[in-house]
C-alpha cells in the first residue's frame, strides 16, 4: 500500500482525535461539578457517616456531587505536600493547624468566615476560635471539625501488678522510674510504646519540649534547639530509649502502640479517645474489667512547670484555586448542620469533642451511649483543655502559629533526626541538637523566611 | 503486491474499485500541494511528540530546575547556578550518608539476588519431576505487588505479633530483645526481603542462557574427569557471564534508584533514617522541605552517577572480553 492511500484515514484519524480532546476540555453545562473532600478519619463508622452526610447534601444540591477520601494523619501530610507541589489539589480538606497557618500566609486558603457565620461565631468555643482564628488580618481560613486531646493510656494490672500506685508521674523522673518497674526486657515487656514515624516524633519533641519549660522558635523565628530544655528533652528520651522502651520502637506505627497496650506487652502509650474503640473490639475482657486507664495529667520536665499536650483539631480548609471552592464551602455548611454534626461526632464520641456549645449540651451528644462507658477518659480531657491550654503540633507557644514555615519544618526531617541522632545515633544531645539547628536555619534560610 | 493480488481469489472487482483509483487520480487536486515525503514527517510527528514531551522535556526541565532555588508550590524561582549542587558536596550526613547507605543497600541486595538467582537457575536446569511447576513457583516472589511483600514481611516477622519471630525466639534461635525492624537490623532485613523478591530476575535471564549451552561441553568435560564444581566454573560461568553481566548492571540500577519497598517499609523519619537512600533523600527535599531545586539537583546526580556506573561497568565488560 502506497502512502497515499492512508490519507483519508489519517485524515479521519486526526479530526477524530481533535474532536475528543476538543469534547474533554470543554465541559457541558449538564456536567456535575466534583467536590473532592480529604480527611483524616479513616475508621468504617466515621466513612459511612460522612457518605450519609454527601448523600444527603447531593439530594439538596443536584449538580454538585462530593467525593470523599481517607487518610491517616501520618499520610495526610505527605498526601498534602505531594499535592501541593503537583499542583493537584483537593477542593476541601484537613489538615494540621501548622498547614492552615502556612498555607493561608501564602495566601492559599478561602477564607472561612462565612461558614463560621452559618454555625454562628458566639456558639462556637474560645479556644477554637484561638486555634483557627487570624488575628492579623481577621480572618478565619480553617475551622477544626473537632477537638481531643493527646493523654497517657495505660493498663491499671501491670501498675497493680508492679505496686505502683494509680496516680499519674509528675515529673520525668518519677516517669522514668515507674517505666523501669513496668519493664521486663527478658519477657519482650516494655513500659512504654511510642508511635515512631517522623510524625509521631514531630508530636512528642513539641510536647516533650513544651513540658521542659522549652520552644523551638524565638520571638524572630529562629530555631532554638540548642537551648537547655531541647537538650534536657533529648537526654531525657535516650534515658527513656535505654531503658524502657522496645528495641524496634521506631518501627511501630500508631495502631500498633494500642495493639502492644492491648496485648500486654507494653504497660502505657500516648494517644487519644478513638481508642476506646479499638480495646472495645480487641481487648475486650480488658475493658469489661476496667484496666484500661488515663492520666489526666502528664509529667513536667526538669526545666519546667507545666506539661504541654496535644490538643487534635485538623482543620478544614478550601484552597482558593480549587476547582470548586464556593461548592466546598457550600458542603462545609451542610457539614456543621446539627443534624449532620451530630451524626458525626457520634461516630467517633469519645475522640471527637464538639466545637460548639450548643452541642455540648444537647441532649441527644449527652445521651451518647459510650459516654457511661467511658466517662473517665471525657473527663480528663474536659480537664486538660479547660486547665492546661493544650496546643496543637509543632506550637510550643501560641505565637508560632504566625510562623510561615512550619509546615516545611515539620515535613522535613530535621526533629526526627535530631531525635534518632541523640537516642540511637550516638551523638550526644548537643551535637544532635546543633545539626539539628544549622539544618533548620539553613532551610529557613533557604525557603527566604529568615527574619534574625 | 499488484491490484488484482491484493483483492484476491475471492474478491470482487467491482466492490474494490472506487478504492484502487490511479496513482495519477490522488495526486489531482489539493493533494498535489502537500509533497509525498512530508506525509513521513506526519506519521512520525506523534512518536517524535511522545519522546519529546515524556522523556525529553522533563529530563531538560529538570536539568534546568536543579540550576534554580525553587519552593515547591510557590511561585518562588531564583536562578542560583551550580548553588544546589555545591551544597550537596559539602552535605556530609545528608547527600553522602545517603548515597552510602544506597550503595550498600544495591550492593549488598544486588550480590544476594546474584548468588540466590544463579543457584536457582543451575537447580531449576536440571530433570525432576514438577520441574515446571516449581519453575513457575520461583517466579512468584517477583510477580507480587511491593505493597503486598511488604505487608506481609512486617506482618509475620513483627515483633510483638509476628509468627516467625515468635518461632526463631522460642526454639532459641533469636535474641529475646532483637527485633528485625529496630535501627540495628532495618538495613539487613530490606537486603533480606529485596533479595527474596528480586532473585527471580537473575533466574529467569540465567535460565534462559543455561538452556542454550551446548550438552556436548558437559559430556566432553565429563570424560575428561571434570568434577561439578570445575564443570560450572570453566563451561557453565564463562557461558553465563554476558548475561550476567548484564543483569547485574540492570540490578544494580534498579537497587540504587529503588524507592517503593524502602519507602513502605521505614518511610523517611524514624527507622527511614538508618536506611535513607539517595530516592528517599530526594523526596525528602522536594515533597518534605519543598525545595524542587535541590530535589532536581539530586536527581541529575543520580542519573550521572548511574550514567557513569553504567559506562564504567561496559569499560570492564569489554576489557573481560577481550
Amino acid at each position: 500500500m502506497t502512502m497515499k492511500h492512508w490519507k483519508r484515514p489519517l485524515k479521519t484519524a486526526v479530526g477524530a482525535l481533535a474532536l475528543s480532546v476538543a469534547a474533554a476540555f470543554v465541559t457541558p453545562a449538564f456536567a456535575q461539578k466534583v467536590v473532592s473532600v480529604w480527611h483524616t478519619e479513616p475508621n468504617p463508622k466515621t466513612k459511612a457517616v460522612i457518605e450519609e452526610i454527601i448523600a444527603d447534601f447531593q439530594k439538596a444540591n443536584p449538580g454538585i456531587k462530593v467525593e470523599q477520601e481517607a487518610l491517616g494523619w501520618g499520610d495526610l501530610d505527605k498526601k498534602m505536600q505531594a499535592a501541593l507541589a503537583s499542583g493537584a489539589l483537593p477542593d476541601l480538606a484537613q489538615g494540621q493547624t501548622y498547614n492552615e497557618r502556612s498555607l493561608s500566609a501564602k495566601g492559599m486558603l478561602r477564607p472561612l468566615n462565612d461558614v463560621v457565620a452559618s454555625i454562628g461565631e458566639n456558639d462556637i468555643f474560645d479556644v477554637v476560635k484561638k486555634l483557627d482564628y487570624n488575628t492579623k488580618d481577621k480572618n478565619y481560613y480553617g475551622l477544626a471539625h473537632a477537638v481531643g486531646v493527646d493523654l497517657i493510656i495505660y493498663r491499671k494490672d501491670h501498675l497493680r501488678q508492679a505496686g505502683i500506685p494509680d496516680a499519674p508521674a509528675k515529673t520525668w523522673k518519677e516517669w522514668i522510674e515507674q517505666l523501669k518497674k513496668l519493664t521486663d526486657k527478658s519477657k519482650g515487656k516494655y513500659g512504654l510504646s511510642l508511635a515512631g514515624p517522623g510524625f509521631f516524633i514531630n508530636e512528642d519533641v513539641y510536647m516533650w519540649a513544651g513540658s521542659n519549660g522549652g520552644r523551638l522558635f524565638d520571638e524572630k523565628g529562629r530555631p532554638t534547639f540548642t537551648e537547655k530544655p531541647v537538650l534536657e528533652m533529648l537526654a531525657f528520651w535516650k534515658e527513656l530509649s535505654d531503658c524502657c522502651l522496645a528495641p524496634d520502637w521506631l518501627s511501630r506505627d500508631y495502631l500498633a502502640t494500642f495493639a502492644d497496650l492491648a496485648t500486654g506487652k507494653t504497660s502505657m502509650i500516648l494517644g487519644y479517645g478513638r481508642g476506646t474503640g479499638y480495646f472495645e473490639q480487641y481487648a475486650p475482657d480488658l475493658v469489661a474489667k476496667g484496666d484500661i486507664g488515663v492520666f489526666s495529667s502528664k509529667p513536667v520536665g526538669p526545666s519546667g512547670k507545666s506539661f504541654v499536650t496535644q490538643f487534635d483539631s485538623e482543620p478544614w480548609m478550601i484552597f482558593k484555586n480549587a476547582k470548586h471552592p464556593e461548592e466546598a464551602a457550600a458542603f462545609l455548611k451542610f457539614f456543621y448542620k446539627k443534624e449532620n454534626y451530630l451524626k458525626y461526632i457520634k461516630s467517633v464520641p469519645v475522640h471527637f469533642f464538639p466545637i460548639t456549645k450548643s452541642m455540648r449540651q444537647n441532649p441527644e451528644y449527652l445521651a451518647i451511649a459510650d459516654f457511661k462507658q467511658w466517662k473517665f477518659w471525657i473527663d480528663a480531657q474536659h480537664q486538660v483543655i479547660e486547665k492546661n491550654d493544650p496546643r496543637p503540633v509543632m506550637i510550643t507557644q501560641w505565637a508560632d502559629l504566625d510562623l510561615p514555615f512550619i509546615a516545611e519544618i515539620a515535613g522535613s526531617t530535621i526533629l526526627v533526626d535530631m531525635v534518632t541522632d541523640a537516642v540511637k545515633g550516638g551523638k550526644t544531645p548537643l551535637e544532635a541538637a546543633q545539626r539539628a539547628q544549622q539544618r533548620a536555619e539553613q532551610l529557613i534560610t533557604q525557603l527566604g523566611y529568615k527574619r534574625w | 503486491m499488484s491490484q488484482s493480488g491484493r483483492i484476491g481469489n475471492g474478491g470482487t472487482a467491482s466492490l474494490a474499485v472506487p478504492h484502487l483509483a490511479p496513482p495519477s487520480r490522488l495526486l489531482e487536486g489539493r493533494d498535489r500541494r502537500i509533497p509525498e515525503h512530508w506525509w513521513g514527517y506526519v506519521l512520525l510527528a506523534p512518536a517524535a511528540l511522545l519522546v519529546f514531551g515524556l522523556i525529553l522535556y522533563p529530563v531538560v526541565y529538570s536539568f534546568w530546575l536543579s540550576l534554580n532555588a525553587k519552593h515547591a508550590y510557590l511561585p518562588l524561582q531564583t536562578f542560583v547556578g551550580l548553588e544546589n549542587f555545591r551544597f550537596f558536596m559539602t552535605d556530609y550526613d545528608g547527600f553522602w550518608r545517603s548515597l552510602k547507605l544506597g550503595a550498600i543497600y544495591a550492593f549488598g541486595s544486588v550480590t544476594l539476588q546474584t548468588v540466590v538467582g544463579v543457584g536457582v537457575a543451575l537447580l531449576l536446569n536440571q530433570s525432576f519431576i514438577g520441574r515446571g511447576f516449581v519453575r513457575a513457583l520461583a517466579l512468584f516472589p517477583y510477580m507480587l505487588p511491593t505493597i503486598v511483600v511488604v505487608i506481609l514481611t512486617r506482618w509475620i516477622f513483627n515483633d510483638s505479633y509476628g509468627v516467625v519471630t515468635y518461632a526463631l525466639k522460642n526454639i532459641g534461635l533469636m535474641p529475646i530483645e532483637m527485633a528485625w525492624f529496630a535501627p540495628e537490623t532495618i538495613m539487613l532485613t530490606l537486603i533480606l526481603v529485596s533479595t527474596w523478591t528480586f532473585f527471580p530476575f537473575i533466574v529467569i535471564g540465567v535460565l534462559a542462557r543455561l538452556q542454550t549451552i551446548d550438552p556436548e561441553l558437559y559430556n566432553a568435560a565429563q570424560v575428561d574427569g571434570a568434577s561439578t564444581l570445575r564443570r560450572f566454573w570453566h563451561i557453565t560461568l564463562p557461558q553465563i557471564s554476558s548475561v550476567l553481566f548484564v543483569l547485574v548492571l540492570l540490578r544494580f540500577m534498579f537497587m540504587f534508584t529503588k524507592f517503593d519497598m524502602i519507602w513502605l517499609f521505614a518511610g523517611a523519619g524514624g527507622l527511614g533514617y538508618y536506611v535513607r537512600t539517595l530516592p528517599i533523600y530526594t523526596f525528602v527535599k522536594t515533597f518534605g522541605e519543598m525545595q524542587v531545586g535541590m530535589g532536581a539537583a539530586l536527581s541529575v546526580i543520580l542519573f550521572l552517577l548511574l550514567a557513569a556506573f553504567a559506562a564504567l561497568y561496559f569499560q570492564i565488560l569489554k576489557r573481560h572480553r577481550e
